[in-house]
């Protein structure tokens, strides 16, 4: 189980989060919801370990070992995965020369690598080309989301976090991933804004969070609220 | 940080470093250091030229005298140049053979660790190499002689071919140029000579490799390449570095080579910095002390304390006998604390320690069945390229026995388990030859093996491997390499293996001493041998040796040490420099293993400088196309200030490649003159600024007629003190009606303490003509590291994917060698980053 206690986080001098407890189950769905600048990506980031914030309180445990001070690549080897909401463009860099470093490192034996990147790429729907050009340099929002999602279906984590699944996607697309998502065994924590996304995705819990803490927390009946309302019935 | 403070910390920085190994060579003259008259006469002398070039020189040196040095640039150029204190020509003992035999023997060592014949017989279509002043060996293979191609050195070519080289030397670039074109006209020396007769097109690359042995020394090397009109030729001038093979040795490098930031291993097993490196002139008593493994014997002057028990206190209760060493008592033996002993105190018998790392660190992409691969990879392995494919190919080869063939077939399906591709083919019915163009295993075989039987050497993630994993690795080595014999004197088993690398043998010793034996190390002195009545030259063969079943009985095993008895002690006389480091906490290092204290306060040697001042000149005739590629990284001592230029006719086209590292300073601004009609060039620069040196760089186009293109790119990266500055000239005269032009300048910083800047200067006097002009100065963001990180990679890993991204259109553009080079170098020196893990 990945466990969030207490976590408190601060950036530039702000605190942005200010007591957040969580829990990820293997195979469970959890949501984080709540208004722009609310602290829903800085909960992601500083799981994963964003040296931009401090983490001034509480802890991260990952299947009973705290994690908190864990370097992000040491986390990332205990199977903690992260799709960005943007990720970074890497000149030069490309992206299948990225994704075998990056299999080599966490997945570590390269005799399924080819295999597993074609069926996800198959899966994704991604064009060829992109592999062989530099990582996110030239791709659309879309293809920049579908090779976040490519690695995530590759690497095959334990926990993952995502921080926006839906940017940049057409409706075929989000319906895909939805799937893809409400398939696999991984724990997921899933931050979003739009309550329209979860049309095709399978939910256990929603949390909703507003000025760095954790406000109500329930089933799907709190997304159909939020859509019809929006987040201020919160309050 | 401001230009002058920048000034200031490399001369803090350059007044620490040392470098490179330096082989004691007979020089044919000395002529002690500065520069006169005389000296240039003499010169000319010696080397029996004809009266035009005599002239040429003296015009040259007067002009040297009279202009001052540049005043842009490396800003303190003037002050740091004393141009008394410069060997001008030294001329090793050998004049130009091309039998790679006859070359004597220092410099050929020299050469083999840079790993140059080695690439010469593989790739290359002719090589030559300079050696300090003058030219050592010059091939070219028959195909292309007949062809009526050129290859040979610049003073040969005054010889046999005087109407040519009278013709175009010192034309592109005149003596009157600057003062240093001024210097080199006055002392050139050696440096390659090409003519490539009309219509011939050369499709493999020439290639020259220089190296500056002198430690004052100075190189004025002159390149002149002519192309004749529809010809095609590759150029590679490779610089290489003092102490390129042997940097990446976990435990090997040469003392020499080590700079301040290294990490070393102290006595107590433990990776340890380097704080100080000292050098001094040391005239008296040397020690060599060998120990019961012969290779592993090591020079010391008698004051340097090593660590070691003495077998005085450690004796047996049992009464002497004549002849025969003190018996000892294993108990005492493993007891005693080793103590710090000067050597000059040391008798036969005494123990050394030698000490096996702690380091243990898992490399995930290092799987068992890859370090099957990597062990038989090194045993029987190479890469090679392919020319009918062209492709480059792995290969194995095993002999032709049944043991042997099964051997090939398992690694056959080792390979395909993997899902690479591989087959098995049996030449003259004899040997099995295993293949494989999986760039993959041929990317992880050289970076974690190298290639070259005699240069093979592991990569530090192979070193750091846990046990288990070794274990696997040196199975499959020994299945490969080794072989099983009974010692008639004790009946234990012996594992007997012999590689022709040095480097090698000392990693597998350490790698069996991490497994918890100690291994003997010898010599098997090469030499000729006739078999069947042929004649075969055989390399030095390194032999390892150690037993399976009982350890060496004289040496004791405790902890991660090894306490094991010296056989000999010779003492000699020597006149030369020594050196030592000063390493943090424990205050100890290892030489070949053994542990010895990093003694105190050895006196300072001044700042040495070298001065590299060559002359490229290239002249590419109608329709003809000339690639010019050059890989520099000089010892951090040199001035490396050159001037290369091409004169380029109509419809012919220039392309200069050119990767500058080491150094202290460069100045290096390779130009194109386009004179005829729809001339183009293009200009790929990549300079790497590390600590404590400047470069300044960048490109000069003239166009001068209709039609021409020219397209210049230059990245720069710059780290801790490093200065990097681009100075680019593109100018576009009347004649040059719709000249296009591209001129890119990207620069990346690695650190807060880095410098860049830019001077591009464009000068456009046809209103027809285009020109675009990009730049861009980027930083590594801590978000591009996190992102990078979050995928499984440390933070320097990350820093040197980013750096090799930055560099792809130059790695791309070289050849595969020079690239995996840099690419080990940007790790290296990216891994000593504050704040760097990894």
């Amino acid at each position: 189980m990945l466990e969030i206690n207490g976590l408190s986080v601060s950036a530039e001098d702000k605190q942005i989060l200010k007591g957040v407890d969580l829990r990820v189950e293997p195979g469970k769905r959890i949501v984080l919801m709540g208004p722009n600048g609310s602290g829903k990506s800085t909960i992601c980031k500083s799981i994963m370990g964003d040296p931009s914030y401090r983490i001034m309180g509480g802890s991260i445990t990952l299947d009973g070992e705290d994690i908190t001070a864990l370097p992000t690549n040491e986390k990332a080897k205990k199977r903690l995965f992260m799709i960005f909401q943007e990720p970074e463009e890497i000149e030069g860099l490309t992206a299948s020369r990225f994704l075998r470093t990056t299999y080599s490192k966490l997945v570590g034996d390269m005799a399924d690598f080819q295999k597993r990147l074609e069926s996800a790429r198959e899966e994704l729907k991604l064009d060829k080309d992109i592999l062989s050009k530099s990582l996110n340099v030239t791709a659309s929002g879309g293809e920049k989301k579908k090779l976040e999602m490519l690695q995530m279906l590759m690497l095959r984590p334990k926990y993952a976090l995502i921080d926006e699944f839906d940017s940049g996607l057409d409706v075929d697309s989000v319906k895909k991933i939805s799937q893809l998502i409400n398939t696999s065994e991984a724990g997921f924590l899933i931050v979003t804004h739009n309550p329209a996304v979860f049309k095709h995705l399978k939910i256990d819990a929603v949390n909703v969070i507003r000025d760095g803490r954790i406000i109500a927390s329930g089933g799907r009946e709190i997304v159909n609220r939020i859509e019809k309302e929006g987040f201020i019935w919160a309050d | 940080m401001g230009g002058l403070e920048q000034v200031e910390e490399l001369r803090k920085v350059g007044s620490d470093y040392k470098f490179g190994f330096h082989t004691a060579t007979k020089y044919k003259h000395d002529f002690g250091t500065g520069i006169s008259e005389d000296l240039v006469r003499q010169i000319s002398k010696i080397k029996n030229e004809p009266e035009w070039m005599l002239d040429l020189r003296l015009r040259s040196y007067r002009e040297f005298l009279n202009r001052p040095t540049p005043t842009w640039g490396y800003p303190e150029l003037d002050k740091d140049m004393n141009f008394d204190s410069f060997y001008y020509y030294s001329p090793p003992d050998s004049a130009l053979t091309n039998d790679w035999d006859k070359v004597p023997k220092e410099i050929k060592e020299t050469y083999e660790r840079l790993g140059v014949p080695e690439a010469e017989r593989k790739i290359l279509a002719g090589s030559l190499s300079v050696f300090d002043s003058d030219s050592v060996v010059a091939k070219l293979r028959k195909e292309w002689a007949d062809k009526g191609v050129i290859f040979t050195d610049v003073d040969t070519a005054l010889r046999e071919h005087s109407d040519l080289v009278k013709k175009y030397f010192m034309k592109a670039v005149p003596f009157t140029d600057n003062k240093f074109s001024a210097l080199h006209g006055a002392v050139w020396s050696g440096g390659p000579f090409i003519y490539i007769p009309p219509g011939v097109k050369i499709d493999t690359p020439l290639q020259t490799y220089f190296r500056m042995n002198r430690k004052e020394g100075a190189q004025f090397e002159h390149t002149l390449i002519i192309a004749d009109k529809g010809s095609e030729v590759t150029y590679i001038e490779g610089c290489l570095p003092d102490d390129e093979l042997i940097s990446l040795g976990d435990s090997l490098k040469q003392i020499t080579a080590l700079k301040i930031g290294d990490n070393v291993i102290s006595h107590r097993g433990d990776r340890r910095t380097i704080s100080k490196t000292f050098v001094h002139k040391h005239a008296g008593e040397m020690l060599t002390i060998t120990p019961q493994s012969p290779l592993n014997a090591f020079r010391l002057t008698p004051e340097h304390p090593v660590l070691c028990v003495k077998r005085d206190h450690i004796r047996a209760k049992k009464e002497d006998r004549n002849g025969w060493l003190p018996e000892t008592s294993t108990i005492k033996l493993l007891k005693t604390d080793p103590a710090y002993i000067e050597a000059g105190e040391l008798k036969a018998g005494d123990f050394l320690v030698y000490v096996v790392p702690k380091d243990s660190k898992d490399t995930a992409e290092l799987t068992e069945p890859i370090l099957k691969i990597l062990g038989l990879y090194l045993a029987e392995g190479s890469a090679s390229f392919n020319k009918a494919l062209n492709r480059r190919a792995l290969q194995f080869s095993f002999g032709k026995t049944k043991d042997e063939k099964a051997l090939a077939y398992e690694l056959v399906e080792i390979i395909r388990s993997m899902g690479e591709k591989a087959s098995v083919c049996r030449a003259a019915r004899k040997y099995y030859t295993v293949s494989s163009y999986s760039k993959r295993l041929i990317e992880v075989c050289m970076r974690n093996c190298g290639t070259g039987a005699a240069t093979k050497m592991l990569s530090k993630e192979v070193m750091e491997l846990p046990t288990e994993k070794q274990r696997t690795f040196l199975e499959y080595y020994l299945k490969g390499d080794g072989n099983e014999y009974r010692k008639k004197k004790n009946k234990s088993l012996m594992i007997r293996a012999s590689t022709a690398s040095k480097i090698l043998a000392f990693q597998l010793q350490e790698i069996v001493g991490r497994l918890g034996t100690f291994a003997n190390l010898q010599l098997r002195k090469g030499g000729v041998d006739f078999i069947n009545g042929r004649r075969i030259l055989r390399k030095d063969q390194y032999v390892i040796e150690y037993t399976k079943d009982k350890k060496w009985s004289s040496v004791r095993h405790r902890d991660n040490l090894f306490l094991v008895p010296i056989k000999t002690i010779v003492r000699h006389k020597f006149e030369g420099n020594v050196f030592n480091i000063a390493v943090n906490a424990d205050e100890s290092y290892l030489v070949k293993g053994f542990a010895v204290h990093n003694c105190s306060a050895p006196v300072f040697e001044p700042d040495s400088k070298a001065i590299h001042a060559a002359i490229v000149e290239v002249f590419v005739g109608d329709e003809a196309k000339v690639k010019f590629i050059s890989a520099e990284n000089w010892s951090r001592n040199v001035y490396n200030l050159n001037t290369k230029r091409a004169i380029v006719g109509a419809r012919a086209h220039m392309e200069w490649v050119e990767a500058t590292l080491g150094s202290k300073v460069t100045m290096l601004y390779p130009a194109s003159y386009l004179i005829g009609e729809g001339a183009s060039s293009s200009n790929l620069t990549v300079s790497f600024a590390q600590p404590g040196t400047w470069k300044d760089s960048g490109s000069k186009v003239i166009m001068s007629a209709p039609n021409q293109t020219a397209k210049i790119i230059s990245k720069s990266i710059s780290m801790g003190s490093g200065s990097a500055v681009y100075r680019g000239l593109l100018r576009i005269n009347k004649g040059a009606s719709n000249a296009r032009a591209y001129t890119q300048c990207d620069s990346l910083l690695l650190d807060d303490k880095a410098v860049t800047s830019a001077f591009p200067h464009n000068e456009v006097l046809n209103p027809t003509s285009k020109i675009y002009h990009e730049a861009t100065v980027g930083k590594i963001s801590k978000e591009k590291l996190f992102y990078l990180m979050s995928r499984g990679l440390t933070e320097a890993q990350a820093r040197s994917l980013i750096v090799l991204g930055f560099l792809d259109s130059v790695l791309k553009a070289i050849p595969l060698e020079f690239a995996v080079e840099i690419n080990k170098l940007i790790e290296t020196e990216i891994s000593t980053l504050p704040g760097a893990t990894g």
